[in-house]
């Protein structure tokens, strides 16, 4: 039992998890709120409108030692993987932008508005957003300002910028910075055909202002001016920005993996047969989570899905890659999440306390993984060495599928075209020692005649 | 070109008068000003009214010319 690590900024509720369960506490100040927005029945609208997560009410007297004082109780049911935006692809962050434009437009369309704008109230099943926060909902006060911009901003509107106009995954700055991008760090990169833009020039360069002049005025600054923002103009506001995110795209740029599933060295037999092995393999775990680390496209993790995975997280380097996994699964309404992995470096547990946000290890929870061409790009690409790559990829997961290139294989070949071999560990015989060392191997086999090793293999006992 | 001009107004209004307000709930109401969202949400309105205007438009003289493409294929 226990709060929520990433739940206590705002002081109307928290969330805590309680044995399996996902609960809300409603707290004095955020009563009112709540009630009114349950009362006029914009909760439950909300929720059969597919953007808004369930909330059941709970009434159990016990549940007040948890959180003395607690107003109200609502128990939510558990998302299958909680990620943040720094792990995004980019048309799952516009959407995620979308839904939260898009929800308080509806919102103020029955009176109520949204007290925030974080990205982190955004959470995906498969690749459909939902909105996670009902303490964010409030009654909209006429004339107010939306309070969320900066944050829009810094979470939605900047990433999207930068990714989108310069080309620049924004992962690196946004891990770094988990509040997002400041307006006023993103400007410096402006050019004056980017300020010829209305949105640019009134969510980037207007709120960076804002900022500087703040900054500058200290304690001297004088009270506001009195401005009316009536509520026709709050949605034009809203409207205009929703109507710029929907434009962002992508520049199309050739990805590292782009052809990786036409030019590999497998011929269509061998990839049959990968097919086959992995398929088997689901089949024998029946996984209610399974990792697909390198998913690539999400060739496997479709295997994986025909085969009884419930839900699949697909992890990949590569943006490309994943921007086609994402489509596809969107496509087909498929519970598979694609998600950005460096496997060398991943998302580690950061925020306040440095614990706010959890690292991909804590959320490690899966039943079953597969590591498909893989271990060489961690063994020989990364330097790491063969028995900790196997010991990191196993600790995904209690079952899983290992798929082992040797030396002799054109990839790996490639990746020690240009270096000394220092890797004289690497070998079949200490890749399937390691393994046999951390669990039983269920199942190895070969991919074709002179092909790729591949393993299931079970550490549960 | 409208939208240039819409852009320059929106600046000179903006720039010259801005100050924090108060804000709703529980975020720092100092980070944002209700006069560059007020000036903002009305410039929105006036680009989204030109927008549909614009949209009808090029709707009218669209079927009036498809409807002219008709006459010919018949």
């Amino acid at each position: 039992m226990g709060f929520d690590a990433g739940s206590f900024r705002d002081p109307s509720g928290r969330v805590l998890r309680h044995d399996s369960r996902i609960l809300r506490a409603v707290f004095e100040p955020g009563a009112a709120a709540y009630e009114a927005a349950r009362d006029a029945g914009v909760l439950a609208k909300a929720v059969d409108r597919g953007s808004l997560l369930p909330a059941d009410p709970v009434d159990d007297a016990s549940l007040q030692l948890l959180a003395p004082g607690a107003r109200h109780w609502v128990e939510h049911p558990r998302l299958e993987f909680v990620s943040y935006p720094y792990e995004w692809t980019f048309s799952a962050l516009k959407a995620a932008a979308l839904l939260q434009l898009d929800f308080q437009m509806q919102l103020l369309a029955d009176g109520f508005t949204l007290s925030d704008a974080t990205a982190y109230n955004i959470q995906f099943r498969g690749t459909k957003p939902v909105f996670i926060d009902h303490l964010s909902i409030v009654p909209y006060d006429e004339g107010s300002a939306w309070a969320g911009q900066r944050q829009f901003g810094m979470q939605f509107l900047n990433p999207l910028f930068l990714w989108a106009k310069r080309g620049i995954a924004p992962h690196a700055w946004f891990r770094g910075s988990v509040e997002g991008i400041e307006p006023e760090e993103l400007v410096k990169l402006l050019g004056w055909r980017d300020k010829l833009s209305f949105t640019v020039l009134a969510h980037i360069v207007g709120p960076a202002m804002v900022a500087r002049r703040r900054v500058e005025a200290g304690l001297n600054s004088r009270p506001p001016r009195e401005a009316k923002l009536t509520k026709p103009r709050l949605v034009a506001m809203l409207q205009s920005l929703r109507d710029y995110v929907a434009g962002l795209s992508l520049r199309s740029e050739k990805t590292v993996w782009d052809n990786y599933a036409d030019d590999n060295s497998y011929d269509a037999q061998k990839r049959e047969a990968k097919h086959m092995f992995v398929g088997e393999a689901v089949a024998g775990v029946q996984p209610r989570k399974l990792f697909d680390i390198g998913c690539n496209s999400g060739d496997f993790s479709q295997t994986a899905l025909d085969h009884g995975a419930k839900y699949v997280v697909g992890f990949d380097f590569d943006f490309g890659a994943l921007e086609r996994a994402f489509s596809r699964f969107d496509q087909a309404k498929a519970p598979v999440q694609p998600l950005w992995l460096d496997a060398t470096n991943p998302s580690p547990s950061q925020g306040w306390a440095g614990s706010e946000r959890a690292s991909l290890q804590d959320r490690a929870d899966a039943d079953m993984m597969l590591a498909l061409a893989v271990i060489h790009h961690l063994a020989i690409g990364k330097n790491v060495p063969l028995d900790m790559a196997v010991d990191w990829l196993m600790g995904l997961a209690p079952a899983g599928v290992i798929e082992f290139p040797s030396k002799a294989d054109p990839m790996v070949q490639q990746l020690l075209r240009n270096r000394v071999d220092i890797f004289p560990q690497y070998t079949e015989e200490a890749f399937l020692a390691h393994v046999a060392a951390r669990g039983a191997i269920v199942r190895q086999d070969r991919l074709g005649e002179t092909g790729r090793l591949i393993v299931s293999y079970d550490r549960r006992g | 070109m409208t939208k240039h001009i819409s852009n320059s107004l929106f600046a000179i209004a903006v720039f010259g008068i801005l100050s924090p307000s108060p804000a709703l709930a529980y975020l720092d109401g100092g980070t944002i000003s209700l006069i560059l969202q007020a000036v903002t949400g009305a410039v929105a309105s006036a680009l989204l009214f030109g927008k549909i205007y614009w949209n009808k438009l090029v709707g009218i003289f669209g079927r009036k010319s498809s409807a002219a493409g008709n006459d010919k294929q018949d």
